[in-house]
């Protein structure tokens, strides 16, 4: 429960800032927007797994409907932003509710196949249901965000907006944790028995974290669709959530400063690696395992309670 | 099972804790059976009985982590069967466990921070707003770890992590995590397997200092002179079933505990049976 002094909170802020200035030009931007896409998912996807010691396989599915919830709105309805985002993230919600419901009774690797199940099925649903999402063939055409007179159009104008979703995220799960809900997160996440016999109601808080969890990823999808003005059954797939359980285990679970590391770290290595385009998935895959074995708590923290290491003051 | 008719085993005024024709069955095994009795308020009363008699059980089907297929548990008079575990709790009822009853990675004061929420309503609304409400909550929860601190003499170790702690410790926080919420009644399972002698010692005041605060306590316990030093009253199991009750003096001289413990009944057994 100890706190980041907010000195390194602004400097953290700060740089944030200006990034897209230390990195200039169109793709460095792209890349920064990915990441930062990728760090809002796996804030949503570290509350289930840092928090509650619970793996979801089934991530993707969320990113999925938020980016297929804009798609729909902005083409067929002609919602505006940034309302196609809030019912984006709503119906993400409501999604993360009727899966989390029923798999979140289940624990362990019986969690992680169910809800694997569930994002195959939304996956085979994008896929199939032509008449509504065009299947493979995608829905195209998503227009850029407009907020009174701009237009948000740019790399630089997707990064400070994904920017300020992800600092909003931040602050929802630090106010969460800092808080007697966190009390109740922790209890979960550290002894759920115990959690139980002192009160907390174990299944209700992991539902609540669940779909807090999944808003945050429906809203990165939503932003997703606008970005690249195209959603196609892909944005379910099982890469993604790969991807987000690399990021956040090797990064850090249990840990908001973690998280957005792992998910930089994570999309930055694979997309400058691509200077050495063959050796590129090798030495991922060599930096992935190495990681795993000098952070060893990530692994153990694969199933049961994620990893308190770093959250952990030294004895007195 | 009506319970209307039935005079309960204690007469007429409500007990603290009632249980009735208790039964768990798990497959062809009868684990429980048929067991009642009670604790009073403001007793230290003990669950004894030889391995896999029940004891610990009875626990999980008083504090709702099992099922019973047939009989009640009434607390102050109101049924706790079939409320799950945290709800059982928030009526004030908190037990511990035999194995691992803290929360290893966290300091002590974090695990007595974080064992307090029985009496607390945590919203996440309010947490989100950081309302007034809510920062007051923290602040109490904050307060009370220091108290519970204090009373358990572990001002000492705060900021020591709870696995970094000696294991008598560790059973110390254990208990200090139950109490936490301030119980009415507390169920501690096995408090001194593994103590030292002089731990045990400490053990024993502490369970007496605890019942002075005005804590009800229930314990299942195998070292039998914290058991016949503290209780007032014993219940004893044997094969899931009650064979005896009553104060610590009175079982030690009972023939069908002594034959269950020592599978003899020469006295001169017996009495060594249950002497420090």
């Amino acid at each position: 429960m100890a706190r980041v002094p907010t000195r390194v909170e602004a400097v953290v802020i700060l740089g944030a800032i200006a990034l897209p200035w230390v990195l200039p030009g169109p793709y460095h931007r792209h890349v920064l927007v990915l990441a930062g896409l990728f760090t809002l998912m796996a804030l949503g996807f570290d509350l289930v797994l840092g928090y509650l010691g619970e793996l979801s396989l089934g991530h993707a599915a969320f990113f999925g409907i938020g980016a297929y919830s804009t798609a729909l709105l902005t083409r067929h309805l002609g919602v505006p932003f940034p309302v196609d985002l809030g019912l984006a993230a709503l119906l993400t919600g409501i999604f993360g509710f009727l899966i989390g419901a029923p798999s979140l009774r289940l624990k362990g690797p019986y969690f992680a196949i169910v809800t694997f199940g569930f994002a195959e099925i939304l996956r085979l649903v994008a896929l199939n249901w032509t008449s509504v999402t065009r299947g493979p063939m995608g829905l195209p055409d998503i227009p850029h965000p407009r907020l009174g007179p701009w237009t948000l159009a740019s790399e630089l104008d997707y990064y400070y907006l994904v920017l300020v979703l992800v600092g909003v995220a931040v602050l929802v799960t630090r106010r969460l944790l800092d808080s007697t809900v966190g009390h109740a997160f922790l209890a979960i996440r550290e002894n759920e028995e115990l959690a139980a016999a002192t009160g907390v109601p174990t299944f209700r808080y992991k539902l609540i974290a669940f779909v807090i969890g999944t808003t945050f990823t429906g809203a990165a999808g939503s932003v997703y669709a606008r970005y690249v003005h195209f959603v196609d059954p892909t944005a379910l797939s099982f890469y993604y959530t790969v991807t987000v359980v690399s990021m956040v285990i090797v990064g850090g679970q249990g840990s908001v400063a973690g998280t957005v590391l792992g998910a930089l770290v994570f999309t930055l290595i694979p997309e400058y690696l691509r200077v050495a385009e063959r050796a590129r998935l090798v030495i991922f895959g060599a930096f992935l395992v190495l990681a795993i074995v000098f952070l060893p708590e990530g692994v153990r923290g694969l199933w049961r309670p994620g990893t308190a290491a770093r959250r952990e003051r030294v004895p007195a | 099972m009506g319970s209307g008719g039935r005079a309960l085993p204690h007469g007429a005024s409500v007990s603290l804790l009632e249980v009735e024709e208790l039964s768990v069955r798990f497959g062809g095994l009868v684990a429980v059976n048929r067991v009642s009795f009670a604790v009073e308020e403001g007793t230290i009363v003990g669950l004894i009985g030889p391995n896999g008699a029940g004891k610990t059980t009875c626990f999980g089907l008083v504090t709702g982590f099992l099922a019973p297929t047939s009989g009640q548990v009434r607390f102050r008079g109101r049924p706790l069967t079939g409320l799950p575990p945290h709800a059982i709790a928030r009526e004030g009822v908190v037990r511990t466990f035999q194995k691992t009853s803290l929360f290893p990675r966290l300091t002590v004061q974090d695990n007595i921070m974080i064992g307090q929420q029985a009496r607390l309503r945590p919203r996440v609304w309010a947490a989100l707003a950081r309302t007034h409400t809510q920062q007051l909550e923290l602040r109490a929860v904050r307060e009370r770890a220091s108290e519970v601190l204090e009373l358990m003499a572990m001002s000492g170790v705060r900021e020591v992590p709870a696995r970094a702690l000696s294991y008598g410790e560790q059973r110390h926080l254990a208990i200090a995590i139950a109490l936490a919420s301030r119980p009415a009644l507390l169920l501690l399972d096995e408090p001194a397997a593994g103590l030292t002698p002089a731990e045990s010692r400490r053990l024993m005041d502490l369970i007496r200092r605890i019942r002075g605060s005005g804590v009800t306590v229930l314990l299942v316990e195998h070292d039998m002179k914290v058991v016949m030093g503290v209780c007032d009253r014993l219940v004893v199991l044997d094969h899931g079933q009650k064979i005896a009750e009553g104060p610590p003096a009175a079982i030690r001289q009972d023939p069908e505990v002594i034959r269950v413990y020592l599978g003899v009944s020469p006295a001169s057994e017996a009495a060594r049976a249950g002497r420090p």
